[in-house]
């Protein structure tokens, strides 16, 4: 008998839990539609989460920080030159356009070294300050620059006062 | 007893289990999203994040409407928020984009943006949205997201002064700091729009451009690798030149949220906050591959577009797009596309040229363009397509065709050449006129109804010689002469219409004479100008107001003289003082008028017309 009220004691207990917890969640997730109900906007643009927008927000802040420690360390005068790295975005038998991250500055530069079994060909061109890094000025190749067809290396390296770096190689098809 | 245990403890045993189903369907409800995901990362295509016609068109918002969207985004900015413990975070008090400003300096015009003549004027940061996207001609919406996504200052209640000293990100490299010769808002905002417009006037020396195959990095990592990506249009490649990386997978997956080590969220973000906040970065005009049929996308629905005009109509809301069938048989079809447009299930538009012009009655200018205020007869769009559209003047009845010297009266769908430039003014009545110009494809669809006059203007037909008197656009008062229609200083030559065009006007029963009713006030006519006539003056000239025919129209085209019908009369060089019993009776000297009327209070007299004395009864002679 003391087992089968336990076992129903356990069962209402079970069943309010339930229930009140469920009640209290419904409220709270009712509250927070009426929030964000209350903070719409009276303009008709179409309403994103403002939760996310807030969480945006405030991992932007700490992106600011991390950006912050960044000049930091960079107002401290170094020696030694940062390695940044530098993207090729189309590499044809005519042209190359490359970028440099991780730096925002005029007049390093950019070499191009085209690879062919022993032959090597070099190409610079000047680095410039391009929104939110260094944008190689485009290296174009003329036909007469390769003495042979057939597939090419290239790989791109930055030199600057400030900073060094290279790409990954990419190949290039000669006819 | 035992069957009532059973009882009692089923009934237990029942409530138990209702109070547990409750609870499991409260429960439920609380995992039902609220709102569901309005975008979905499948439909972020690298190749084409933004249309030029979207990324380039700088008239999307006003400086007002700049400065509104950024209030509704911030209600309430958090100016005394605690401080952080971050070395950046100055501490209280903090100041909103919402009530941000700045002096603006002089900026020289450029091949990049035309000239600002700041003078150190201090504007406020949607003000200076606003100057930035006119001059270099950015759509301010792609400026907004811009400033979010950098950091994250529209909807920031307590932003730092580091973030508007590097607002929009330019001249900030990857892990290196931000260069200081941009730091600064207006800077921010008016180098990262000149340098978009930099990079798709001189392609030829970036990374990415219309057209062309080139690698994108998922990340400033190179160990993340990327993807070749043959990009569609400028605006794009300006995206990715600016910041030249797109999300991979993991950051698709969970668009509202972070991916893995390897994604990057600047583009993705650009696209996702534009499509929720200003609607589709790309064209509303879609076909597929196989089927030549345009439709504009609206929400979960498709209109098909019937013919060339309505697609021109609405070309702001393109350019035309293919996507797949199965995404066109995703949306739900509804009827064509009509010209009249509801917004967000309240105002009513007439679109012309991406033009919206108010409508503001159904039985009024709603009907007089042939539609009524019934489901199907007009397409709800969305609000941001509703705001793609040109502000217009709310519609209006008359219309010109543009390049054309016809003016049209619309009315229950058709369209009545208006006879004039006289019935053009009669029409509008007070001045100024107010006609839309319209594209002639549109006012070519409707058929002619009959020739339009003004009202007070004299008609007949080619056939007859009998002469009407037009007292509203559809209705005419026949005359026997002209002497009543010069009483009441309708005259003007004889306009002409055909005697089919006569039939659709209803010919008052009643000739008109020289009196009128206009609202609670009765007229007389006489020498083209038009006296009121009292209740005790229409007693005394045995007048009745049967006798005064309903003026309609004609009200606001009768010279109406600010004196009133009296007794005395002046016709030539007689005066005559009307009497009780209705008769004039003449003056026999101008001094016995004189004496007359200094005896009744000086009212003086009106001139009148003989043929007007010769409608009243003789009487004897005053001396």
């Amino acid at each position: 008998m003391s087992k089968i009220l336990k076992s129903r004691k356990f069962l209402v207990l079970l069943a309010l839990l339930i229930v009140v917890g469920a009640v209290a969640a419904y409220a709270y997730n009712s509250a927070q539609s009426d929030k964000e109900k209350n903070t719409q906007p009276e303009n008709s643009y179409t309403e994103s989460s403002k939760d996310q927008e807030k969480s945006e927000a405030e991992t932007n802040k700490a992106n600011v920080d991390k950006r912050a420690d960044l000049e930091k360390q960079a107002s401290q005068t170094s020696t030694t030159k940062k390695t940044v790295s530098v993207v090729i975005t189309n590499a044809q038998a005519d042209s190359i356009t490359s970028y440099v991250s991780g730096v925002f500055e005029d007049g390093g530069t950019c070499t191009a070294t085209i690879t062919k079994g022993s032959s090597e060909i070099i190409k610079t061109s000047k680095g410039f300050k391009d929104a939110t890094h260094t944008t190689c000025a485009p290296i174009f190749l003329k036909s007469s620059d390769f003495p042979s067809s057939g597939t090419w290396a290239v790989k791109m390296s930055y030199s600057s006062s400030t900073s060094e770096g290279q790409s990954q190689t990419v190949n290039i098809e000669v006819r | 007893m035992k069957s009532k245990t059973i009882a009692s403890n089923t009934r237990l045993t029942l409530g138990i289990s209702g109070l547990i189903a409750i609870g499991l369907v409260l429960v439920s409800l609380m995992f039902i999203p609220s709102k569901a995901a309005a975008l979905s990362g499948a439909e972020f295509n690298a190749a084409n994040i933004i249309d030029d016609s979207v990324f380039f068109d700088k008239s999307t918002m006003s400086p007002n409407q700049i400065q509104a969207f950024l209030n509704a985004r911030v209600p309430a900015c958090d100016t005394w928020h605690a401080k952080s413990s971050s070395p950046n975070d100055p501490g209280p008090p903090y100041k909103c984009l919402r009530d941000y400003t700045q002096a603006v300096p002089n900026v020289a015009a450029n091949s990049y943006c035309s000239g600002i003549g700041g003078n150190g004027t201090v504007y406020s940061a949607a003000q200076i949205i606003s100057i930035v996207s006119d001059r270099c001609g950015i759509n301010p919406q792609a400026l907004i997201v811009l400033l979010q996504k950098e950091q994250s200052l529209i909807t920031d209640t307590w932003p730092w002064p580091i973030q508007y000293r590097s607002a929009t990100g330019y001249g900030c490299p990857d892990t290196a700091p931000c260069d200081a010769e941009y730091y600064g808002y207006f800077n921010q905002v008016y180098n990262a729009a000149k340098q978009f417009k930099r990079y798709v006037q001189t392609p030829e020396n970036y990374n990415y451009a219309a057209g062309r195959n080139s690698y994108i990095a998922y990340n400033p990592n190179g160990g993340c690798g990327g993807r070749n990506v043959t990009i569609q249009n400028g605006a794009t490649a300006a995206l990715y030149n600016y910041t030249p990386y797109q999300p991979n997978q993991a950051a698709l997956n969970n668009l509202y949220g972070t991916g893995d080590g390897c994604s990057a969220y600047g583009n993705r973000n650009f696209w996702r906050m534009f499509n929720d906040w200003f609607g589709s970065t790309n064209g509303d005009l879609v076909r597929t591959p196989n089927d030549p049929k345009i439709y504009l996308l609206s929400g979960e629905n498709k209109y098909p577009i019937n013919n060339q005009r309505v697609l021109s109509d609405f070309s702001r809301l393109g350019p035309i797009r293919y996507v797949t069938d199965q995404v066109m048989s995703s949306y739900t079809t509804q009827p064509s596309l009509s010209n009249m447009v509801q917004k967000n299930g309240g105002a009513l538009y007439l679109v012309n040229a991406s033009i919206k012009m108010g409508l503001s009655s159904c039985s009024g200018d709603v009907a007089a363009y042939g539609y009524t205020c019934a489901n199907g007869q007009y397409s709800p769009l969305t609000d941001s397509q509703i705001q793609k559209l040109s502000n217009g003047p709310s519609a209006t009845r008359l219309v010109k065709p543009k390049g054309s010297n016809s003016i049209y009266y619309m009315e229950n769908g058709k369209k009545r050449p208006v006879a004039s430039w006289m019935d053009v003014e009669r029409i509008n009545g007070n001045s100024p006129v107010k006609m839309n110009v319209l594209t002639p494809d549109f006012v070519n669809k409707y058929s002619n109804g009959s020739l339009a006059f003004g009202p007070g203007r004299l008609v007949k037909t080619s056939t007859s010689a009998s002469v009407y008197v037009v007292r509203d656009l559809n209705y005419v008062y026949p005359i026997s002469s002209l002497v009543n229609t010069n009483e009441l200083g309708l005259s003007g030559s004889v306009g002409v219409m055909s005697s089919t065009d006569l039939q659709t006007y209803t010919i008052s029963p009643s000739i008109l004479r020289n009196k009128l009713n206009c609202g609670s006030s009765n007229y007389l006519g006489t020498l083209g100008k038009n006296y009121s006539v009292s209740d005790p003056t229409m007693t005394t000239y045995g007048y009745n107001s049967g006798e005064f025919l309903a003026g309609g129209g004609l009200c606001s085209v009768i010279n109406i003289s600010s004196t009133p019908l009296g007794r005395y009369l002046r016709a030539g060089n007689s005066i005559y003082y009307i009497n009780n019993s209705g008769q004039k009776q003449a003056f026999g000297s101008y001094s016995a008028y004189s004496t007359h009327q200094a005896g009744n209070g000086n009212p003086g007299y009106i001139s009148v017309s003989t043929y007007f004395v010769s409608t009243i009864p003789s009487g004897s002679v005053i001396n």
